[in-house]
Formats: C-alpha cells, sequence, structure tokens
C-alpha cells in the first residue's frame, strides 16, 4: 500500500478514518484501484456470480493474467472462488463477498469525488 | 487489460477507470436482463390471467367467484418457474448470474395456489404473491428496482384484493369490471417498466 493508504487505511473500502477535506486520492484502494481487479469486481456486482471463461471473456483476458487477479481478490476477502464440475468439465466460479462490494462501491465514491473535484478546479 | 500507464489518483485514470465500470456493467446488464426479464414476463402472465375477467365482467363473469384470481396466480407462478428455468441454464451454460430467489418465489407460488396459503390468495387476491415473490427476488438478486416495484405494485395489488379502491369509487363509476381492470392496469404498468427498464439495460451508465 501506498503512504497514503497506509494513513487511511483502505480509504472508503476500509471504512478507516478520513479528515473532512482529505484529497479523494487518499481514499483508493490498492488492491481495487487496478484496471481488471475493478473490471472483476464491477461484473461480479452485476452478476453476483460468474465462471472465469465469462469473466474472461468480457475482460478480454488472458488465464494466467485472470487468474492471478482472481487470486489477489480472493486473497483480500472480496471475493470466493469456488471450483465444481458441469458436464464432468471442471469450472471455477468466482462470487462477490459484502466486502468486495464495499469496497467497490468505496472505490467508486472515491473516484467520483476525485474527478468532481478535478472538474471543479478546472473551471475556477 | 494492462496494468494502469498513469498513476492512481490522475484525472485520465479515474475517468477511465470509471468509463471501463460503466462498460462492464452495461455489457453484464445486456447479458442478464435481469430486471426487464422478471417485469415483463410477470406483467404479461398478470395480464395474461386478467383479461379474461375484464371482458366476461359484464356477462356474468368469469367462472365461479375467486377462479379468475386462482389462475392469475398459477400464470404468475409458471412465470416464476420460467424465469427460475431460464437464469439456471443462463448460469449453466454461459457462467454468469445466478437464479437465487425465483426457484423460493415459484414455491410461494405453489404455497398460494395449491395448498394452504390458498385462503390467502383468496382474500388478498393474486398481487400477494406477485408482491412478496418479486419481493424475494429483488432481495436476493440485490435488486432494488425490483424490490421496490413489489412493495409498490404488490401493496397497490393487494389494497385492491381487500377492495380498497373500488369501495373508494362513487356508485356511478362502479360497472362490475372495475376490480380486474385495476389489476390489468397494475399488470400493464409493470410491462410499461419492463420496456423501460429494457431501454436503460440497453443505455450506457
Amino acid at each position: 500500500m501506498s503512504d497514503g493508504q497506509d494513513l487511511a487505511g483502505r480509504g472508503a473500502a476500509g471504512g478507516g478514518p478520513q479528515a473532512p477535506d482529505s484529497h479523494p486520492a487518499l481514499t483508493f484502494d490498492d488492491v481495487v484501484h487496478q484496471r481488471t481487479r475493478l473490471g472483476i469486481l464491477a461484473v461480479l456486482a452485476e452478476a453476483g456470480e460468474a465462471d472465469f471463461p465469462y469473466l474472461r471473456t468480457v475482460l478480454g483476458l488472458t488465464d494466467g493474467n485472470l487468474g492471478r487477479h482472481l487470486q489477489i481478490l480472493d486473497d483480500a476477502g472480496l471475493i470466493m472462488i469456488s471450483k465444481g464440475y458441469h458436464r464432468r468439465r471442471p469450472r471455477t466460479w468466482a462470487t462477490i463477498t459484502a466486502t468486495g462490494r464495499r469496497a467497490l462501491d468505496g472505490e467508486l465514491a472515491s473516484m467520483r469525488a476525485l474527478m468532481k473535484r478535478l472538474d471543479a478546479a478546472s473551471t475556477e | 487489460m494492462s496494468e494502469p500507464t498513469m498513476a492512481p489518483g490522475q484525472p485520465g485514470d479515474a475517468r477511465e477507470l470509471a468509463a471501463l465500470v460503466s462498460a462492464v456493467r452495461t455489457k453484464v446488464r445486456r447479458d442478464l436482463r435481469m430486471t426487464s426479464f422478471p417485469l415483463l414476463l410477470l406483467g404479461s402472465a398478470t395480464a395474461a390471467g386478467v383479461i379474461p375477467q375484464v371482458a366476461t365482467a359484464g356477462h356474468g363473469g368469469f367462472g365461479p367467484l375467486g377462479v379468475g384470481d386462482w389462475l392469475t396466480g398459477l400464470l404468475i407462478t409458471v412465470a416464476f418457474a420460467v424465469m427460475w428455468l431460464v437464469y439456471r441454464r443462463r448460469a449453466l451454460r454461459g457462467g454468469v448470474g445466478r437464479p437465487a430467489g425465483f426457484g423460493a418465489a415459484t414455491g410461494l407460488g405453489f404455497f398460494l395456489t395449491m395448498s394452504g396459503g390458498l385462503i390467502a390468495m383468496a382474500f388478498a387476491g393474486p398481487f400477494l404473491l406477485f408482491g412478496l415473490g418479486l419481493l424475494m427476488v429483488g432481495i436476493w438478486q440485490r435488486n432494488r428496482f425490483l424490490a421496490w416495484w413489489a412493495v409498490l405494485i404488490g401493496g397497490i395489488g393487494v389494497f385492491e384484493g381487500f377492495f380498497g379502491i373500488t369501495n373508494r369509487l362513487s356508485a356511478s363509476v362502479w360497472r362490475g369490471w372495475e376490480h380486474p381492470a385495476i389489476y390489468l392496469v397494475l399488470a400493464l404498468l409493470t410491462i410499461l417498466a419492463g420496456l423501460l427498464a429494457r431501454r436503460r439495460e440497453n443505455r450506457t451508465r
């Protein structure tokens, strides 16, 4: 985690204390604030559950890349990975957790706040 | 997909990520039709059960008292069962979504139309099943719109089930068909909401 995030705990996602006038970028969560992981969380927040091939197709990833990012999200407790079989073929499912939903909502709120702040600054 | 090239917190980075989230959500919403499909199917099933009641209201009614409501309840149950099968198939074959809530709503439908719950539906009308079933789906799917629609339309429907609206109409308006006609309006509103939801699902947020 960056220094800013160390100060802010896990930012909005972790619900850590924030100074009222702190910069929104300080609340970004390093685990969530990454294209692929944000994409995975967005898919799972919308669908609840998705399997490995669906995530790979929607996000345009390779098997190795997707697997690595799923593992990071799983380790952070933001998703749950389960393995099973369908018609004798192995399948891997990812499900978003309540922590994952909160982390995504917090990240999106931080991004909106940052964009609002930057838009306000550019019009001044 | 590669790592972001800009440092987190930069304007381009935040805008790019927000656009990515929006595009991904739109794609998943299109794939699942999680709001529009249940509303369109439930609205159509309810309308199909209510139209014969409206059509025959001035000619002795649609069979013995309560049969029309029972038939509507049965069609709503079938609609929930169809949705459960469709979303289960989509989850297994397409690898996305889950049929959470639809199975329970179908079970509730069988309870209200085929067994002990029949007496509750005889009094409250078919919107008891419409409201409770859709509310279960909305909660399980974390779909706020479906949950609110279930409370709003289900609530009005159950209120009318006890003739809450028709009893407040002036006698000059009373024609014998207004009770099923109110149900039909609620069903058509649900279809309209489904069409609007479908339009929204096709649009980028």
